[in-house]
């Protein structure tokens, strides 16, 4: 059994609550996904709560920390950990079966200005290691096997173990939560990753690239994204603006998860 | 044309073109490209050859087109060549580049395009319509035009773009000026994924950094130069790409 570990935890603190427009957006997600594992024979698993206080520790991490406790009572062979920002394409492949037992992840090439500043804010953490930026990876969408989560048990002992830094980095850097640390961790034990499905499964910064738009040209209507993507990651704009996309997004697809 | 024919034994081939056709293509800096090319092609015993002269009327092609002769005009000047990596005269490579040849596997080797998805996947779409019976292919296999790799054996295969270019000229020049959407490149696009398709090898982004304002590491701090080796300045980058061009050369050399 494969299974989608699907991250929606909503935050108590207001701030955080303003941040992300009350997080209606995960409905919508929601909804995408579960239509999507229903037809594919995949286990959707919400990880809607934490026994962490979000106020001092992010979902962002925690998601991590319990992931493997969520699976106890499942038998599966890889879990995809999602982030409530992602929609599916009700007519998505099954990416499972297009994924080798290696950590399956996502090249991120996005903001390179943004990545490589937070390799160098979190380099004299890890002793200064070299660090190869062509490797590193977007944290929101990974599939893992069994074999991966003695990898999660460090991540959770390091963090734990660098709590202060990490937040004060956190608050210093200002380049991500866990994804500069996890990203360090990956390289550092040497975990073998690959980039094996296609960018269609990731379809992310559409407002920086373009993607919303649609061929006037042609008169055609349809947006790209939804036109050429497997998968859809709302980021990269201001978090507000998640809630008014993603609702227009389920608004002109809804129809299609029935 | 200038190419160093002291030579014989069969070099791999660096490419440029720098035809100076009006002031604007005087100052856009290329000079410093070509010196940074030089570098490299000494740094890995490979021959430079920069063609100053249009192939072709300008009223009959676009400079542009000048790519799909390129294995003729190396013929024609008596070059034995193994590979050739053709550059846009906008680029710099860094002095840590490694050897490009050494990664290509022999195959036709491009870097995806990066950056404007409108603009790329209208060049995709209305090509398609117009001028390749809709065929289609993953927008992800887009190439950027600007850096590719190729040997002999791809000579038939840049013949069926001259031939095609010279039975379809008339829309193709309608296409450029009604749509905007590129030259030569949505149609070697349309080529290598219908005829090359696993001779294609895709070469990470370092190999062609395009349009780095997007990726946001175009800075005074020179950043785009830690993270690749072939720095591209398109996509109208402000100033000028010359100025860019020139500063990233003083920067590195």
């Amino acid at each position: 059994m494969n299974v989608v570990f699907w991250v929606g935890v909503k935050s108590n603190n207001p701030t955080v609550c303003d941040k992300h427009g009350n997080f209606e957006y995960f409905e919508y997600s929601k909804s995408t996904w579960q239509y999507w594992c229903k037809k594919n024979n995949v286990e959707f698993i919400e990880y809607d709560t934490t026994s962490y206080d979000t106020n001092d520790h992010k979902v962002t991490w925690t998601r991590w920390f319990e992931l493997e406790l969520m699976l106890k009572d499942i038998d599966w062979d890889k879990v995809a950990v999602i982030d409530a920002s992602y929609m599916i394409k009700w007519n998505a492949p099954n990416f499972f079966d297009m994924c080798s037992n290696k950590l399956n992840v996502f090249q991120s090439l996005e903001n390179l200005r943004w990545i490589q500043s937070g390799i160098d804010g979190y380099r004299s953490m890890f002793n200064d290691m070299e660090f190869d930026i062509k490797r590193y990876i977007d944290c929101g969408f990974q599939i893992f096997s069994k074999s991966h989560l003695s990898f999660l048990s460090d991540l959770k002992k390091y963090y734990f173990d660098n709590y202060d830094m990490i937040c004060q980095l956190e608050k210093d850097v200002k380049k991500g939560t866990d994804q500069p640390v996890y990203n360090y961790m990956l390289q550092q034990d040497n975990i073998d990753f690959e980039f094996s499905l296609d960018p269609s499964f990731n379809i992310n910064h559409m407002t920086r690239f373009g993607w919303l738009g649609h061929n006037w040209q042609l008169n055609d209507k349809t947006p790209y994204f939804i036109k050429y993507g497997n998968i859809w990651k709302f980021s990269g704009f201001d978090r507000k603006m998640r809630n008014q996309l993603m609702s227009q997004t389920w608004n002109m697809i809804k129809e299609n998860y029935i | 044309m200038e190419h160093d024919k002291g030579k014989l034994h069969m070099k791999n081939v660096i490419f440029m073109i720098n035809i100076v056709k009006d002031d604007r293509s005087r100052n856009q800096g290329y000079d410093y490209s070509i010196k940074s090319w030089q570098q490299y092609a000494k740094k890995y015993d490979c021959e430079l050859f920069v063609l100053n002269e249009l192939v072709a009327d300008l009223e009959y092609m676009t400079p542009h087109w000048t790519k799909m002769y390129i294995l003729d005009i190396l013929d024609a000047n008596e070059i034995e060549y193994d590979q050739v990596l053709y550059v846009d005269s906008d680029t710099i490579i860094t002095p840590n580049a490694p050897n490009i040849f050494d990664i290509s596997e022999h195959k036709f080797c491009a870097v995806p395009n990066f950056g404007d998805k409108d603009w790329m996947i209208r060049s995709m779409e209305n090509y398609s319509y117009e001028l390749f019976d809709n065929f289609k292919f993953p927008y992800f296999n887009y190439f950027n035009s600007g850096v590719m790799v190729f040997n002999k054996s791809h000579k038939e295969f840049f013949k069926s773009i001259q031939q095609f270019y010279e039975a379809n000229r008339s829309k193709i020049i309608w296409m450029q000026k009604h749509y905007g959407v590129g030259h030569d490149q949505p149609i070697f696009n349309f080529f290598v994924n219908k005829e090359l398709k696993d001779e294609y090898k895709v070469l990470g982004y370092e190999w062609n950094m395009q349009d780095l304002n997007r990726s946001e590491l175009l800075g005074n701090d020179f950043m785009f130069t830690r993270y690749g080796y072939v720095c591209h300045f398109n996509c109208g980058i402000k100033p000028t790409p010359g100025a860019w061009i020139q500063a990233t050369y003083e920067y590195l050399y």
